[in-house]
């Protein structure tokens, strides 16, 4: 057992032959560089170590080159020895981290470092695989840390590395042990085209070209599922010191502005303040403010208001309570929401100072933030001061999950603490609660009253971020309604909101982002200024509070396989394109059929334009004649074969000379006998036949041609 | 393993949300799906062995391969395995072979072993472009070649050595020969018929001369092949045996004696070329093989062919588990008329370095057949005595 262990470990350490491709190992070694210098852009290890790392690595290729066929047991040494070294670096590093999650960086160092020792030592194909197979994680490492599209370019460089290394070191698997190579005849003058030679280049290209169309084809098919994250989620602080949060303020970077003024100045949304005033109109900015790394899209919600006076929304006035302890902090028990719940895991990473509250979504139910955290009277996060860019946090929230059956089934008291989310002003004319009534008018629950007053809100109202600033003096909601019927989020939430609460349905406006675009490429939700957005919550007795959006949509809170599978979401945007040029009357079947129908029409136009415009295949012509070798016994027997042929004879290609012969001659004759003799040995032999009897045999082939041509 | 690495990658793009993962797995599941999507189109393929239709065995000769794609998409990168067994087996790799295009080598190579080898499997093997996948065609190659057996030239053999005759014959032939060109005149030994008493000289002489003849009448030649291998060919004891044969054959045919050849053929057959000229001879040997059949059958047949006059020469193999026959088969020839001669390759020599056939010899010494040993490492014509 054990002498076969041995045997085992011996036949492993076995010296494989050397790997004398410059090439292939240019190529591993640029794919190699390409991993290490990928990391160090997305800064996972320091400026030192990566100005090191870079020289270090194109001497450990050289050394290995040079040394491939040496018994390099002296390096072998040095290199176990820096193993130990990187490995008690690393422990060093680790000591250092505040959340699991920057174990990735010290991991990132130490595979680094494996990754240069290792290159000092590569003689053979498979250490060359096995160091290509390992620049994988350089890559993955730095891809798991890369927020941006700036590790593209390395991608595509390290694939086409990867690409001529596997092809060039098959190319080298392929001619080691053989007998040679084998070549193409070439005639005088002879061109690749003529002979329809490929070269290595393009071969390499065409693999580079195959690979690259399986992976897009890949990508866009399979599924894409981010599970909800709940361990060693990142959190840290940002750079510099925020603006403070003092009381029950909520610190805007962006607020303090009056009427009229833009709302997302400096990038901050001024709607996530201690109020909403519904006259205040501006411009909204594609600054990116945030990335949000999710296991599905939701509502980044940041404040919920409570009261309501006519023409503005408030927080409590209260002094918001510390969550105090360590991350992670748990939501409070009685802002908890009950029935089905659904999680979702995201980190946020700030690009652009943010009001000091925590956005999340749904119910933040655990959430790891570097600092301290408060709690207001109805359950909105705040922090200390505002969040300046490259604070990272992450939270785990849920979602309500119960379906429309459930929620319409719900009914119940309503708790004591919730009917504050029924407060109404007194100046409200009554003739909004009129409209509530008589747009719900048939409706038994909560839930239908919600659907039938966006649906009336949808139909009835134009969306315009410009619309007019209600009189001094008009209630926002009453003059929204009933006077201008142009709104944009905060009008519609607002009047959703107050109509709901004067039918009795505890409802309240929160604002926040929208889950912003999803980068295909890096994962992150993309938050921009322009995503700022305002929608309700509504309380459903038993089950909580759950989220609508009068103005648009909320993302369900379940993700469909479909929204994991690229090629999906791409036809579903191609579908609303498609679909918005469509007349309004028309089904969503109808619009996606056309839409299919229109992808298949491009598809196959491309596919039958290709096959009709593409250059023609290279056929080169009749392969030239193989030079002849040999002598004049040679010459002899291709003329008596060029005799033969005219007499319609001709030497067929497997035909050897001793079958052409026994056609043309009698091979029991000895002088027949000799002369083929003679041209074997002339042809094939090491050493031409002796003077007399090539004579001999030339006599005889000139004999035997000549009575091929007598007349018959 | 990499379709397993770009599954681990999607794991960890799931697990740890990140985006890049997804792409970097759709990169490397691109490359094992790649390979997979390359057809090899191997089928287009077509192979021409040119190699002489004649070798000795050791020759060394030009081996010509070309591969010929017949198809209107190329062939991809690939290697090529020739076990055509007249030779050590032959790899060689090619590039990309364009549509209607073709490639070919010509290599040095020695003919390794002696048979008639009318063609073997080439086997094409491709992984283009990473060696991920791979495709085998194994396609037939018909080439007929003929690996004689080593032979020496043999300046002489006793082929018409008296102490191979019966006894009643040789009296006579050590007289005054057989023949009918006169050589010339010698004195009378007592023996000497009276007729060959050439009395002019006598006269002459004052003592009686008799008269003396070349032989003239070439006597038929019959050679036996058989017996069992020991060794690994080409160096073994049966390839020894054949070289022999050959050697033995050749010089008899070159010395005016018509040849007779006989070897065990199929079960219970024995197969026999008589007549043959020296290609005729040199390719039947090529197509011999050891056997284990007994070889006074053999023997039997060859004195037969041999007639009264002839000299059967029996080649084979002896050793310590077969002595007895070929002493058997001598005496049978002896017995039918023919004289015998016997060439034993001593099998033990090629299994144990101290192989002796010293009852082989002491049987012969007894029966006056001349014995010639063959011994592994020791030069043929050596062991022939010439």
């Amino acid at each position: 057992m054990s002498g076969g262990l041995i045997a085992a470990i011996r036949r492993a350490n076995a010296p494989r032959p050397p790997e004398d491709s410059i090439a292939a190992r240019v190529s591993v070694f640029a794919a190699v560089f390409t991993g290490a210098v990928a990391l160090a852009s997305v800064q996972a290890i320091s400026g030192p170590t990566a100005t090191l790392v870079l020289v270090a690595l194109p001497f450990a290729y050289w050394v290995s080159w040079k040394r491939r066929r040496k018994d390099n047991w002296h390096i072998k040494i040095g290199l176990s020895i820096g193993a130990i070294f990187a490995l008690m670096r690393f422990l060093g590093q680790i000591g250092g981290i505040a959340t699991l999650d920057e174990i990735r960086f010290p991991l990132a160092d130490l595979f680094l470092w494996v990754q240069v020792l290792h290159s000092f030592d590569v003689p053979a194909r498979k250490d060359l695989h096995f160091s290509l197979g390992s620049s994988l994680t350089l890559m993955a490492v730095a891809g798991s840390i890369s927020q941006s599209l700036s590790y593209l370019p390395f991608l595509i460089v390290y694939f086409a590395c990867a690409v001529a290394a596997l092809s060039l070191g098959h190319r080298s698997e392929i001619g080691e042990g053989t007998d040679g190579w084998m070549k193409t005849p070439t005639a005088p003058g002879a061109t690749a085209r003529t002979t329809g030679r490929v070269s290595r280049t393009t071969d390499i290209l065409r693999a580079a070209g195959v690979t690259a169309l399986a992976a897009v084809v890949l990508f866009l098919v399979v599924p894409q599922p981010t599970g909800v994250r709940t361990f060693a989620l990142p959190f840290s602080l940002g750079n510099g010191a925020g603006l403070g949060a003092f009381g029950s303020d909520i610190a805007n970077p962006g607020g303090g502005a009056g009427g009229g003024i833009g709302r997302s100045r400096l990038g901050a949304y001024f709607g996530v303040d201690n109020e909403m005033d519904l006259r205040v109109r501006g411009q909204l900015s594609d600054e990116l403010v945030m990335r949000v790394r999710a296991s599905g899209p939701a509502m980044w919600k940041g404040v919920v208001f409570e009261k309501y006076d006519g023409d503005t929304w408030k927080v409590p006035e209260a002094e918001p309570l510390s969550l105090g302890g360590d991350s992670p902090h748990l939501y409070p028990l009685q802002f908890r929401s009950l029935g089905p719940r659904s999680h979702v895991s995201q980190t946020f990473y700030i690009e652009v100072e943010q009001p000091s509250v925590l956005f999340a979504a749904g119910q933040p139910d655990q959430v790891w933030f570097s600092g301290s955290l408060s709690i207001d009277e109805i359950g909105s996060l705040r922090t200390a001061a505002t969040l300046t860019p490259g604070t990272v946090y992450s939270v785990v929230s849920s979602r309500g999950a119960a379906g429309p059956k459930e929620l319409r089934a719900a009914e119940g008291e309503i708790p004591e603490s919730i009917t504050r989310f029924l407060q109404l002003p007194e100046s409200l004319p009554r003739r909004v609660e009129e409209l509530a009534r008589r747009i719900t008018r048939g409706a038994t629950n909560a839930y239908d009253k919600v659907k039938m007053i966006e649906e009336y809100l949808a139909d009835n109202f134009e969306y315009n971020i410009a619309s007019p600033v209600p009189p001094p003096g008009d209630d926002a909601v009453d003059h929204f309604l009933f006077e201008t019927d142009v709104g944009f989020c905060e009008q519609f939430a607002s009047a959703t909101t107050v109509m709901l609460r004067s039918l009795g349905i505890p409802a309240r406006v929160a604002a926040g982002y929208t889950p912003g675009e999803r980068s295909a490429f890096t994962g992150y939700y993309e938050v921009k200024a322009s995503d700022a957005h305002s929608w309700i919550e509504v309380y459903f007795p038993e089950l909580g509070w759950y989220e609508f959006d009068p103005t648009f949509a909320i993302p369900p809170s379940e993700v469909s396989v479909a929204d994991m599978i690229p090629l999906a979401r791409a036809f579903r945007f191609l579908a609303e394109k498609v679909g918005a040029l469509l007349p309004e009357g028309m089904g969503a079947m109808a619009k996606n059929a056309l839409t299919g129908a229109l992808v298949l029409a491009i598809v196959g136009g491309a596919w039958v334009a290709w096959r009709k415009l593409r250059p023609a295949p290279r056929i080169p012509g009749p392969a030239p004649p193989p030079p002849v070798l040999g002598g004049r016994v040679t010459r002899a027997f291709g003329q008596l074969e060029r005799v033969l042929a005219m007499a319609g004879a001709g030497r067929a290609p497997p035909e050897t000379a001793a079958e052409l012969m026994a056609r043309a001659a009698d091979l029991s004759e000895p002088a027949t006998q000799h002369a083929l003799h003679a041209f074997e040995r002339e042809r094939y032999g090491a050493a031409p036949p002796p003077e007399r009897e090539a004579d001999a045999a030339v006599a005889e082939l000139h004999r035997l041609a000549g009575l091929h041509l007598e007349p018959r | 393993m990499t379709t397993g690495v770009g599954l681990l990658l999607l794991l960890s793009g799931s697990t740890a949300q990140a985006g890049w993962l997804f792409v970097l797995s759709a990169g490397v599941l691109g490359l094992a799906g790649g390979s997979l999507a390359v057809r090899h189109r191997l089928k287009s393929a077509e192979v021409i062995r040119s190699v002489p239709s004649r070798l000795r065995v050791g020759d060394t000769t030009r081996v010509g391969l070309t591969l010929i794609n017949n198809g209107r998409k190329p062939l991809p990168m690939l290697k090529l395995a020739d076990a055509y067994p007249a030779f050590e087996p032959i790899g060689l790799a090619t590039d990309r072979v364009p549509a209607q295009g073709r490639v070919e080598i010509e290599l040095t190579r020695t003919a390794a072993r002696r048979g008639v080898f009318d063609g073997a499997d080439v086997e094409l093997t491709s992984g283009a472009p990473f060696g991920m996948a791979r495709s085998r065609r194994r396609i037939a190659v018909a080439t007929r070649t003929v690996v004689v057996p080593h032979w020496v030239e043999l300046r002489s053999f006793p082929i018409l050595e008296p102490s191979s005759l019966p006894s009643d014959q040789l009296h006579e032939r050590a007289r005054t020969g057989a023949g009918e060109e006169f050589l010339g005149v010698r004195d009378y030994r007592p023996g000497d018929p009276p007729r060959s008493v050439h009395w002019r000289s006598t006269a002459r002489a004052q003592r009686l001369v008799v008269r003396e003849f070349e032989e003239m009448t070439y006597s038929r030649v019959a050679v036996v092949v058989g017996g069992p291998d020991a060794g690994l060919p080409p160096d073994s004891a049966f390839e020894a045996v054949v070289s022999a044969a050959a050697s033995v054959a050749l010089y008899a045919l070159t010395t005016g004696h018509p040849v007779d050849l006989v070897r065990s053929g199929r079960p219970g057959m024995i197969d026999r070329l008589g007549g043959a000229g020296r290609v005729g001879i040199l390719e039947w040997l090529a197509s011999a093989h050891p056997s284990e059949d007994g070889l006074e059958p053999l023997a039997a047949a060859a004195a037969k062919a041999a007639s009264r006059h002839g000299t059967v020469i029996l080649c084979a193999t002896e050793g310590s588990g077969s002595a007895g026959g070929l002493r058997a088969s001598a005496r049978i020839v002896q017995g039918m008329g023919a004289r015998a001669i016997v060439v034993a390759a001593d099998g033990d020599s090629w299994v144990h370095p101290e192989g002796r056939l010293d009852d082989l010899r002491r049987g012969l010494t007894a029966t006056r057949t001349t014995l010639r040993i063959l011994t592994k490492g020791k030069d043929l014509a050596t062991c022939l005595g010439a």
